[in-house]
């Protein structure tokens, strides 16, 4: 990898060495996790299966190698056009640093990694990782509150930034205005 | 209308240099216009440029209006300073509600005004604030500058000191149910 | 034992500790804080089931500043919706420019000319600065201390004006843009910014003379709130607050985007070394007064080192970054702001999340403030010194 990215003008990109680390690593110790994976480009990612999510994220906290000791983001991405739902995880590791050799091997300069979930889009539901990082718990409300996935095995599940008797899930491509809400009138943007 | 004074009762002139007339709305006005107290109610960014009025450089204190309370029941000013959500529009009233009349409200920022920057696809974002309490102040600007509060605050002493200060206000609040009440009345009609 | 006595700073268990800490319970009471108080910081509302002075249990309820940003972001093309970045956290909105720009440009591949990296990493060092000041200040508020507030309004002062100049507003300025500044800055500019920063190097002890040596200062927040290393990395705690709790990472120095990788700074980490723990209150506010030196060493260097040129890519006039994700992350003075981008090939994005440091940082307090006095529990809301816009968005 390193030769690669050394060579100016390189016929392939380079490859993000956390992720490959990370994917070499997952694919040893649960094959049938792993469905997919990019591991060039800005947004390197690997895309496990929901029932794997949480193997797959209890290995990537504890394995000595890898330690991602913090899940930085949780979101859900619609995509009508698939009939799916994408569950993005950004993962970082704040016990290993990284080495200063890393800036110039990979295009992304920022040493986190990335999981990614595809599920049904009228059954969106994941396994919850709140057990895994308790900073995943708040995220995963608002993923629930904003794009509407659910989360399985944990506590309550409740909407976090909305009112709970708010309509839908604002973020989803075919979310509609309401017109109003306990009284006080909503002007659609379509009425402006 | 200017206020009587002394001269036009014709009184003793001996009498005139040691009594003053006036009336009572106008000696309470007086003392309302130069005692104001907002709540301290920072809701966003506009907060910040209300502290900023509150502190070193702009001293909202020069015009007597720089106590800022904590509590809405010792207050008679309302400084709307920032976005009023759907979840935050209750609480807002219940604030209203809850302070003692005679009570004045500044609507300060675009989002107040009117829902500002997020009117459009903001759909958390209540769009203006006079759909919640009645407003007697609108203060454009996002965030408004220092300046434009103090004389926010100015506009608002002269019209209490005007007495106009309930009648003339929009009360969108009241026009908004008054539609929900013909609108059901036009449909039990029809009905 | 109370979690407060067996924590003050001098470790000793003071006389007149509540006893319902140790042995005896009474009733308890729910109750509620916020959002309308002035301690939570705006919006902020805390459900407290205490007993007696005694925090049992809390949860935070946010959401009251919920202003579909991240929807508005789908709507409107990229360059429209870059205002609305400001607006996230208002306390720090060129840092949020900054990395809401990078993201955008990442995507497509822009390249930002030289001198307007450096006019990005000055500006937002500058606010940086001006932030803390503000958190230092209304630390002090909080724990009833109004002069510091006041001194530190007039150094903040100075500073707003600084940028009202370069942008021609004082809070949320639209001056990084896709592709570079919206403006040069003129000699005189910064003969004016030097100035500010020796103002406020000069100040500082006074600061210091007023907060971090007040005997009065150090009893309300040493040992108190203590967030430690293991606490805070699962919470996902990040900026100050980390740093306090002995994690020596600044994603300045450890991630460096922008050029951050060319200036000499130091990262300061808890615990102080003037009182208290790792981790509590005292470090955490220790640690912003010292990363006010820090930036201004980061200014000097780059105004140092800055070249001339231009300040603007060539942007195609509707900018449409080809298909992609992108995950972006910046130092901003209340932690790590990050934003993942999702661009559709159109000139507005497919889907954009912003990461706000504030909102992991508040949701650690349901863990840590449990057997906090209700007094010691605005002290620690305030040292997280979170801002509300960043937590709803
Ligand atoms: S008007 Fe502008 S500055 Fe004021 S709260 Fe709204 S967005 Fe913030």
């Amino acid at each position: 990898m390193t030769n690669e990215s050394d060579s100016q003008g390189s016929e392939a990109p380079p490859e993000d060495p956390v992720t490959l680390r990370a994917l070499a690593l997952l694919r040893k110790a649960h094959p049938d996790a792993v469905v997919d994976a990019v591991t060039t480009g800005r947004h390197p990612y690997i895309e496990v299966t929901a029932d794997g999510l949480c193997d797959a994220c209890l290995l990537l906290r504890d394995h000595d190698e890898l330690l991602y000791d913090c899940c930085h983001l949780v979101t859900g991405v619609d995509r009508p056009d698939d009939q799916q739902i994408e569950v993005v995880y950004h993962l970082v590791s704040y016990a290993r640093l990284p080495d200063d050799e890393y800036r110039k091997r990979a295009e992304k300069n920022d040493p986190w990694v990335a999981l990614k979930v595809r599920v049904p889009r009228d059954k969106p539901e994941v396994p919850t990782v709140s057990n895994v990082w308790t900073g995943a718990d708040w995220h995963e409300r608002e993923t629930y509150d904003l794009v509407g996935v659910i989360f399985t095995g944990r506590e309550e599940l409740r909407r976090i930034l909305l009112p709970e008797d708010w309509p839908g899930h604002p973020l989803r491509k075919d979310w509609e205005f309401p017109v109003e809400y306990h009284g006080v009138p909503i002007v659609p943007p379509e009425a402006q | 209308m200017p206020e009587p004074t002394a001269q036009d009762y014709q009184l003793d002139p001996e009498l005139q240099s040691s009594v003053i007339l006036t009336s009572l709305e106008w000696v309470k006005g007086w003392g309302r216009r130069n005692a104001l107290w907002p709540v301290s109610f920072g809701l966003a960014c506009c907060a910040m440029e209300m502290m900023a009025v509150a502190a070193t450089k702009y001293d909202i204190d020069r015009f007597g209006a720089g106590v800022f309370r904590a509590s809405p029941r010792q207050s008679d000013v309302m400084i709307v300073a920032g976005t009023v959500t759907h979840k935050m529009a209750p609480r807002v009233r219940r604030l209203y509600d809850q302070m003692p009349d005679p009570k004045y409200v500044i609507a300060m920022g675009a989002c107040t005004v009117g829902g500002g920057p997020y009117v459009k696809h903001g759909y958390h974002v209540v769009q203006g604030v006079d759909l919640v309490v009645p407003v007697d102040i609108y203060l454009p600007g996002c965030p408004p500058r220092p300046e434009a509060l103090i004389d926010a605050f100015r506009k608002l002493q002269h019209r209490i000191s005007e007495k106009r200060g309930d009648t003339l206000r929009f009360d969108a609040v009241e026009k908004n149910r008054e539609d929900q009440r013909r609108k059901a009345a036009g449909g039990e009609a029809a009905g | 034992m109370s979690p407060r006595a067996e924590s003050t700073s001098t470790g000793e268990v003071h006389e007149g500790q509540p006893l319902v800490g140790r042995d005896l319970r009474t009733e308890e009471l729910v109750f509620n804080m916020g959002p309308q108080h002035p301690a939570t910081h705006g919006v902020l509302r805390v459900v407290i089931k205490s007993d007696g002075e005694v925090v049992r249990s809390l949860e935070p309820h946010i959401g009251n500043l919920h202003r579909s940003s991240e929807k508005i972001g789908e709507e409107l093309p990229y360059y429209q919706w870059l205002p609305y970045v400001d607006r996230w956290d208002y306390l720090a909105a060129m840092n949020n420019e900054h990395v809401a720009c990078m993201a955008i440009e990442r995507l497509g591949g822009l390249e930002v000319p030289e001198r307007a990296e450096y006019i990005r990493i000055i500006v937002a060092e500058v606010q940086r600065i001006l932030s803390h000041l503000m958190a230092i200040g209304v630390y002090g508020l909080d724990l009833g201390a109004f002069t510091p507030f006041l001194h530190q309004f007039r150094e903040r002062e100075r500073g707003l004006d600084l940028l009202d100049h370069i942008a021609g507003a004082r809070l949320l300025y639209h001056y990084v843009r896709i592709g570079g500044v919206k403006r040069d800055v003129s000699k005189e500019w910064i003969d004016e910014l030097e100035v500010f920063l020796d103002a406020v190097e000069k100040r500082l002890p006074d600061y210091n003379t007023l907060l971090l040596h007040n005997h009065i200062f150090q009893e309300r927040t040493c040992g108190i709130g203590v967030i430690d290393r293991e606490v805070a990395v699962r919470w996902g705690v990040t900026g100050p607050a980390l740093r306090a709790a002995g994690v020596s990472w600044d994603t300045r120095r450890d991630a460096p985007y922008s050029i951050y990788d060319r200036f000499e700074f130091d990262v300061p980490v808890g615990p102080s070394p003037i009182a208290g723990v790792a981790g509590d209150c005292f470090a955490r506010h220790w640690l912003r007064v010292r990363e006010v030196t820090e930036s201004v060493k980061i200014v000097r260097q780059a105004l140092g080192q800055m070249p001339e040129g231009p300040v603007m890519a060539r942007v195609p006039k509707s900018y449409k970054p080809p298909v992609g994700e992108v995950y972006v992350r910046g130092e901003n003075p209340r932690g790590e702001l990050a934003t993942y981008m999702v661009s559709e090939g159109k000139d507005r994005a497919y889907r954009i999340r912003c990461r706000g440091p504030s909102f992991s940082n508040i949701a650690v307090i349901t863990e840590v403030s449990e057997g906090l006095l209700l007094g010691d529990l605005v002290a620690m809301i305030g040292s997280l010194d979170i801002v509300l816009g960043e937590v709803d968005r």
